[in-house]
This record gives C-alpha cells, structure tokens and sequence, in this order.
C-alpha cells in the first residue's frame, strides 16, 4: 500500500494539514472558508500530479479518490494529534471542560445542554473522542476531495501531443 | 449528469447522461447539507431544544458568528455569510452545469478558470465588507467548481463502461 502514489500523496496531504489543523490556534484557521482540510486535498493532488506524466484530460476520478484517502488519514490525524495535544496540556483536557464551559458561559456564550452534559459526564474523555473522531472524517472527506478536485484543475499538466 | 470524452488534447463536455443517478445524488447530498444550515435557525424559532446540537455540527469548518451571519426568523443560520455563499454557489453548480454544456466544456478545456472566480472572495477577505457582499463572493467562487466532482463521477462512470464493471 506504501507503494500505491495515491495513498503516499494522501499520506502526504492529509498528515501535514490534519497535524496542522491540530494544532491550538494554528487550527482554528479551519473557520476560514475550511482553508485546512481543502490544503489537506490541495497538497495531496500536487504530491500526485508531480510525478504524473502529462495528460490529454484533467485526472478528476483520481483526484476525487486522492481526496477521499486524504481525508481518512488527515480526519485520523487531526483527531489523534489533538488528543496528544490534550493529553500534554497544551489544550483544555477534557477534565477541565467543565471549568472552560463555565468560563464561556460566564462570558455571555450560550452553550447546548449536550455539551455540558457530554463534557461532565462519566466516560466523557472516550466519548468525545469518538464523536471528534467521525466529525473530522466526515469533515475531512467533504472539503478534502473538493479540495483534491480544485488541486487538479491547477495542477494538472496537459499532454501538449496528445496520441 | 455530464459525460466527457477525450477528443484530442481537449475535455468535452455533453449533457448526454444527465440521467447519471450519482450526479443526482451529489446533488440531493448539496441540498441536505443546505437544509442543515437553515434548519437550526428555523427548528430555534419553532421552539425546538436541541436546535443548536444541529448548528454544532459546522463548527469545525466555520466561526459561525452571529453578527456576521444571515438571521431567519431572528435566528442565525449554522454558518457564516461567506459559507452559506460557497455552499449555496456550489449546490447551484452541481445543478446547473449540466444544464450548460457549452460552457462546461469550455471550463473543463481550461480548469485553471476556477481561480479567477476566487479572486474577489481572496480580496474579500482582506476587506471588512457587508454580509451580502461576503455572501456574494462565496458564492461566485463556488459556482464552477460544482462542476469538478461531475467531470470525476462522469470520468469514473466512462472508466466503468470501459472496463465493462457496473457504474461507480
């Protein structure tokens, strides 16, 4: 499977901006137009189409497969980097989301009953895992591939002899 | 929704199976994702109470601040001006291009297009500009690119019928 260059772009792609999005603060540039997860798809089509050879016709079934792959790895990624993240302390842990939400809420933002419910309860830290887990897949899939897709319209090298 | 066919070094677009069922699903999957980002407005002005469970769902991919959001019913909906206008140009994308086939073969002929139509959302960006505007912009940038996942399903299906397996 290392082998395959679709899964080494996604790996690429989807490893670099899923650590990123990861990262506090540097993450939250995801609430730019999801600028993260389509750079995830972007820089994994370039990775791709680089040591492609040039083509009569635009790869779009590629990229879209490219796309799906980077947003598996980096949605995996983003959720595990994250967790490591928590667990050094350099994000609230989830112990302390109670203390972060009664900040918030002390602040004038309103909150959803199933957060404070999910962020107080027994098991909280393996649930909210999870649910950060398909989120970012879900996410990640989405924008990745329309990212991977946009990456081929730029990227892609026209065959100038074509036959 | 689109076929293509290689015709030398160009892409050609026809409208030729716009019976596709899986361009018609993107299309059903663009409109349940449009309808997330009204329905918590409109569930919050029902009264409903876990309206905002739903809007929770877009904030990994959007600030969803509510002064910089459109309002229905006194609500806010789930994301942003500019992301409801990328969201919304990308479903009317998916829609129309098929409908345009002249014009889809001359984007697919020079994909890099698509950047153009960014333009005024990457200046918009740097500006401090009204919701309508920032609307305006996501939208224009998300237009032609409702047409890349159709030229990939389109090129997967041509693939399928090739290779004689059963469409993507």
């Amino acid at each position: 499977m290392m082998d395959n260059p679709k899964f080494k772009s996604a790996l690429m792609g989807g490893g670099v901006f899923g650590a990123i999005a990861a990262l506090p603060y540097v993450g939250m540039l995801n609430s730019v137009c999801c600028a993260l997860y389509i750079g995830g798809g972007v820089l994994a089509v370039y990775f791709y189409l680089k040591e492609h050879v040039p083509l009569p016709k635009a790869p779009y079934a590629d990229g879209a497969v490219v796309g799906v792959l980077t947003g598996v790895i980096g949605g995996v990624v983003t959720t595990f980097v994250g967790a490591i993240f928590m667990a050094l302390g350099l994000v609230p842990f989830v112990s302390e989301a109670a203390e972060v939400l009664a900040q918030l809420e002390q602040a004038g933002v309103e909150l959803p009953d199933f957060v404070r419910d999910i962020a107080t309860g027994e098991g909280a830290g393996a649930v909210l895992l999870g649910v950060q887990l398909v989120m970012n897949v879900i996410m990640f899939e989405i924008f990745g591939t329309l990212g991977a897709l946009v990456g081929v319209a730029i990227f892609h090298k026209k065959d100038a002899n074509p036959g | 929704m689109a076929a293509i066919r290689a015709m030398g070094s160009h892409q050609h677009v026809t409208g030729e199976s716009l019976q596709s069922p899986w361009a018609y699903g993107l299309l059903l999957a663009c409109l349940a994702w449009m309808a997330l980002v009204f329905a918590p407005a409109l569930f919050a002005s029902a009264g409903w109470p876990h309206a905002d469970a739903l809007r929770w769902l877009f904030h990994p991919v959007c600030h969803q601040i509510p002064g910089r959001s459109f309002h229905v019913l006194g609500e806010p909906l789930a994301a942003c001006a500019r992301c409801t206008g990328l969201y919304l140009g990308f479903t009317l994308g998916v829609a129309a291009w098929p409908r345009l086939p002249n014009l889809a073969t001359r984007l697919a002929k020079r994909p890099r297009w698509i950047l153009v139509f960014m333009v005024p959302l990457a200046v918009d960006v740097t500006f401090e500009s009204a919701a309508v505007v920032r609307f305006a912009t996501g939208l224009v940038a998300a237009f032609p690119c409702g047409l890349l996942p159709l030229l990939a399903i389109a090129e997967l299906q041509a693939t399928q019928t090739q290779t004689g397996g059963d469409p993507p």
